[in-house]
């Protein structure tokens, strides 16, 4: 009396699978999971990918797999530690010097004393002659010898072999930095580098009491070793060790990453929505099939476990199958996102491992379980007295049921696709949103079109009136998909050029930083002599906001991360007389020019963001003393137009005596070439940054970045079409019955075959329609409001839209009804019954 | 000796407008390689009491010993089981699987016990029906009285003590359907099986033993 052997079910749920894998919905359910398997896959390759690239070159930014600093030298005790974990170790010790060349110049120094192993990751480049090709050094410094930046060889007239007074040692420059691993610090701060070895450290005596010295131990070695020294470096609880790991390397590339790979993500989980609703159509056909089946199988004496054995058998070979085949397409996809976004990355990415496999498979064997089962259990369930009564009203699984667990299903692959929980709940209630939207619109127009009186429209929507429900699903499918695409393609096209062309031709295209208060009006006129004009040098003060009116900051809570960071660590704020004509006062009123009161301005949505309001008095911390201030006005900015700006200005009373140094923005002329060397030669604290290629950088990222994303879109699209074969194909028994009874009645094939191709001409219109329609609409909003530009309406990406839906529905949907017209009469009869 | 024993047997139904009697206290005894036929208007409720009878559906009340075990003290795994190996079902739509050749369909209760020599049996039984030349067939590509030959085959290849026949000629023609019923009474005393046939077809419940008449539910 008990189940029959698993091998039973084994062995004829093979069959069935192979018999039924030639039916239409059996294929729409497997390209509907391939494509989601490849979608998922292809992201998680790529993103498997530039992870392993970022690990690796975040090591080479730090030289080393962990770092530990301290203020202090580091002591032996440390050493040995990281010794005994079998990590290999190394020294760096970095002091700002002044240093002399052979005509008594002088100039400001970093110099970085390193180690006999420096750099344990990543390499040190050089150049013999300045601005040569360099190659990798394959030492340290020797005794007496030097590397040093290209800028102190400008600002001191250096060559290689020249000699160099460095504290109380007589040293020669023995090559030109031109690439350093773990360039520390920000570049705007930064004295030129000399590296030097440590053997020379102590005959140099620069290492005195106030030397303001900072010391380095580099480890690498194993991970796990690296963990385990990390864990015993913490246990130590020394307040002044600092350490550092590669994760924590390099925050800023590692979350604008993230964000892309969310991006990527995110158009991946739309693709595999809409395959849910292929798989979720495909599925309730299936399901229907198997209702007759297993009630034949369970009259022939098949036990329940049996049949449910079977099912499941069939579905797991399914997502295997899907699996293997999505994760393949995946793969080969995931080069083409790499080609796409190449330039982002410095180095090679290196060969994805095989981790992102078991998003693949799980994302298969969770939409199958989501959308499938509860149709398929169902009609497993089903009763048997079916086989003599097959009119018996069947249970069918309620659609809410379908789509909670199908949504659960999603849910759970969308956390895994980003990460982000909210994330993930919006973009299904988006495109649920969005897909209603197109559903309603669809059954509006057309309502709209059956009020028409134009015979042709009518005749055009006859078969379209007889199945509201199904055409309403496949435009709304298919314009899912149509859409997104459209809309990245307006996003890398018409928001990114009008944004690029917006920037005015004499915008500033270069930024100076860091020159010194006694430089400000050499400055100037050497800028005057060099026919560069209309800039202003602002000085520039770092400090950090301590507390707002008598809340110390942290206490009060921020909406806004960002806005919280900004106020935790230093920010520049600069003092100004007289106000300034780019900048609008928006609330309160700007200070006489001779105040001598501590007053703030305060840009407009910092504050708010801050929760700082017009009134409120201001403590800065700036070096060690406290400035405070009331804030006498709000400021509105235009962060777009690359001048110059503050988040918070004050009155020259409240700053004038802080340490500042002078930033400014300028345009220069195309052929003024020399000039970036000629301002270094006579500047040398002086850092000179080039906007015009960031601002080229910055757009030429974004336009890829874009079209990566509209690249994974096109998996979108092709599930919108799989969705649109499965609600053709589930209306197809329909048709069969329809063309079956117009034959008899007269209806020439011809006759049927003409209106049914005009049918899905009008599908696609619509389609195309709303979904064009749509995406313009939303780049005139973005461009027009968020932008604040002017919007050309792009008649070819609209033109092109509703083509793309014509010819896209008008294939597919005429390709697969076409079987119905070539059956004679007779046999569409026979199989009814 | 009693194969199929009802006692006091009701099925009540819950429908639109209140509970519905299809059986009514309906009792019933059959010998084994006996033939008996339920007779009856559309809706009497013979199909119902066949479904009974074979363990198809479950009584609202009463016994049903088939044989010897209480079909209605068994769930339905239980009931499969007696289903498995001791009874065979022709039914008026032939109920072939679609996506399974004719030789598979054959082969299906047999595989279901995992009996080592299903091929060679289910060959055997085509051949007995006349079908060895469309063993490869699709139930699609044979018309109706060959459907229902196939069925015959299924039906009689696991050697079942009892056949349950549900108006086999039902959805075929007049010269088809005798055709079809010669083969059926053929086999039935070939292999010494008891059979329920239900029929509204005077001529044919005339070849069997014995005439059940069904009528609103109750047999008489
Ligand atoms: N599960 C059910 N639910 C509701 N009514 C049913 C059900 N099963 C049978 N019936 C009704 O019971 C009556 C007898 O059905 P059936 O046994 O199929 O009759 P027959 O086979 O004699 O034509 C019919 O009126 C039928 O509609
Ligand atoms: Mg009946």
């Amino acid at each position: 009396m008990s189940a029959q052997p698993l091998a039973v079910s084994i062995a004829l749920a093979w069959r069935q699978l192979q018999r039924e894998f030639r039916l239409p919905e059996y294929l729409v359910l497997l390209f509907a999971l391939v494509l989601s398997v490849a979608a998922v896959t292809s992201v998680g390759f790529f993103a498997n990918r530039v992870e392993r690239a970022m690990s690796a070159q975040a090591a080479t930014l730090l030289a080393a797999d962990a770092v530990v600093s301290s203020p202090q030298e580091i002591t032996d005790d440390l050493s040995d530690l990281a010794v005994a974990n079998s990590l290999t170790t190394t020294t760096v010790t970095e002091f700002p010097s002044v240093v002399l060349n052979e005509a008594g110049d002088t100039a400001l120094v970093s110099v970085k004393s390193v180690g006999d192993q420096y750099p344990l990751r990543g390499e040190v480049r050089l150049s013999d002659v300045l601005y040569a090709p360099d190659y990798a050094a394959t030492a340290v410094p020797g005794k007496g010898e030097v590397w040093i930046d290209p800028r102190l060889a400008g600002s001191l007239e250096l060559s290689v072999g020249d000699p160099l007074a460095l504290g109380e040692l007589e040293v020669t420059v023995a090559a030109f930095i031109s690439f350093e691993p773990d360039r520390a610090g920000d570049v705007f701060q930064m004295a030129p580098r000399l590296i030097m070895t440590d053997n020379d450290l102590i005959d140099s005596g620069l290492l005195g009491d106030g030397s303001r010295a900072r010391y380095r131990l580099l480890v690498a070695g194993e991970d796990n070793a690296v963990d385990r020294f990390e864990q015993q470096v913490t246990d130590l609880d020394d307040a002044n060790l600092r350490y550092q790991n590669v994760e924590q390397g390099r925050p800023a590339v590692r979350s604008a990453l993230t964000n892309v790979r969310r991006f990527l993500g995110l158009a991946a989980a739309v693709a595999v929505l809409l395959s849910g609703a292929a798989v979720a159509l495909a599925a309730r056909q299936i399901a229907e099939r198997d209702m007759d089946t297993s009630a034949v199988m369970r009259a022939m004496g098949a036990s329940s476990k049996t049949v449910v054995r079977m099912v499941m058998l069939r579905l797991a070979v399914i997502a295997m199958i899907a699996a293997v085949i999505g994760s393949i397409i995946g793969f080969l996809a995931q080069f083409v996102l790499s080609a796409l976004l190449a330039r982002w990355f410095v180095t090679e990415l290196p060969p994805p491992t095989f981790y992102p496999l078991i998003g693949g498979l799980s994302c298969a064997v969770l939409a199958l379980a989501g959308f499938c089962f509860p149709a398929i259990t169902k009609a497993v369930d089903a009763p048997v007295v079916r086989v003599l009564r097959r009119d018996l009203p069947v249970a069918r699984p309620s659609v809410k049921l379908v789509i909670a667990s199908g949504l659960a299903a999603m849910m759970a692959l969308l956390w895994w696709l980003t990460q982000d929980f909210v994330l993930g709940a919006m973009l299904i209630a988006g495109t649920l949103a969005v897909t209603a939207l197109l559903w309603l619109l669809s059954r509006g127009l057309i309502a709209l079109g059956n009020r028409s009186k134009s015979p042709f429209l009518r005749r055009a929507l006859e078969g379209i009136r007889r199945r509201p429900n199904s055409v309403s699903v496949q435009v709304a499918a298919y314009s899912v998909g149509l859409l997104a695409l459209l809309l990245l393609a307006i996003v890398r096209s018409d928001v990114l050029d009008n944004w690029q062309q917006q920037i005015p031709e004499d915008a500033p295209n270069f930024f100076m930083v860091n020159v010194q208060p006694q430089e400000v009006d050499p400055v100037r006129s050497f800028l005057e002599e060099r026919g560069v004009s209309g800039s202003t040098l602002y000085p520039m003060i770092r400090g950090r906001l301590q507390s707002i009116n008598d809340t110390p900051i942290g206490e009060g809570g921020y909406e806004d991360e960002q806005a919280r960071r900004m106020s935790e660590r230093d920010f520049n704020l600069s003092f100004l007389a007289t106000p300034r004509s780019d900048n609008k006062v928006v609330a309160g009123e700007w200070w006489p020019e001779d105040t001598t009161e501590s007053l703030f301005s305060v840009e407009e949505e910092f504050a708010e963001e801050t929760g700082i309001a017009l009134g409120d008095t201001l403590h800065f911390k700036i070096a060690d003393k406290t400035v405070s201030g009331v804030v006498s006005n709000l400021r509105e900015v235009e962060w777009e137009s690359f001048a110059v700006n503050f988040f918070v200005v004050g009155t020259p009373a409240a700053l004038q005596a802080q340490p500042a140094s002078f930033i400014s923005s300028l345009y220069v002329a195309q052929d003024e070439s020399g000039f970036v060397r000629d301002i270094v030669r006579n500047f040398p604290g002086v850092t000179v940054l080039e906007i015009g290629s960031m601002i080229e950088r910055v757009t030429g990222i974004l336009g890829r970045a874009a079209l990566a994303v509209q690249y994974v879109f096109g998996f979108t699209l092709i599930a919108g079409v799989l969705v649109l074969i499965a609600a053709v194909l589930a209306s197809r028994r329909e048709r069969f019955h329809e063309t079956a009874i117009l034959r008899t009645l007269g209806a020439s094939r011809k006759y049927l075959a003409r209106s049914m191709s005009r049918e899905f001409l009008m599908i696609g219109f619509l389609s195309g329609f709303i979904a064009s329609s749509i995406a313009v609409l939303v780049a005139w909003g973005v461009v027009e409001y968020v932008m604040k530009l002017e919007y050309e309406f792009n008649l070819v990406l609209w033109i092109t839209g509703i083509v793309a839906g014509i010819g896209g529905i008008w294939v597919a949907g005429y390709l697969i009804s076409r079987p119905v017209l070539s059956q004679s009469p007779v046999s569409v009869i026979r199989s009814q019954s | 000796m009693t194969i199929i024993q009802a006692i006091n047997l009701s099925k009540r139904v819950q429908a639109g407008d209140g509970p519905l009697t299809i059986l009514d206290n309906v009792n019933l005894a059959l010998n084994g390689g006996e033939a008996v036929a339920v007779i009856g208007p559309s809706g009497s409720g013979k199909s119902t009491l066949l479904s009974l009878l074979a363990g198809l559906d479950e009584p609202t009340e009463g016994e049903i010993h088939l044989l010897d075990q209480p079909l209605h003290q068994l769930d339905e795994d239980g009931r499969a089981a007696v289903r498995a190996t001791q009874v065979g079902f022709v039914f008026q739509s032939f109920q072939l699987l679609p996506g399974l050749t004719a030789l598979e369909n054959v082969m299906l209760p047999l595989e279901l016990t995992a009996q080592p020599d299903a091929r060679s049996r289910a060959e055997q039984q085509l051949q007995q029906v006349g079908l060895s030349a469309r063993q490869r067939h699709l139930p699609s590509q044979l018309s109706g009285g060959e459907q229902q030959r196939v069925a015959l085959a299924r039906a009689f290849v696991t050697r079942p003590r009892v056949l349950f026949a549900d108006e086999p000629t039902g959805n075929l023609d007049r010269a088809t359907g005798d055709a079809v019923v010669a083969l059926m009474f053929d086999m039935r005393a070939e292999h010494e099986c008891a059979l329920v046939l239900v029929t509204h077809d005077q001529r044919l419940a005339d070849r069997c033993d014995r005439v059940l008449t069904m009528q609103e539910g109750a047999l008489s």
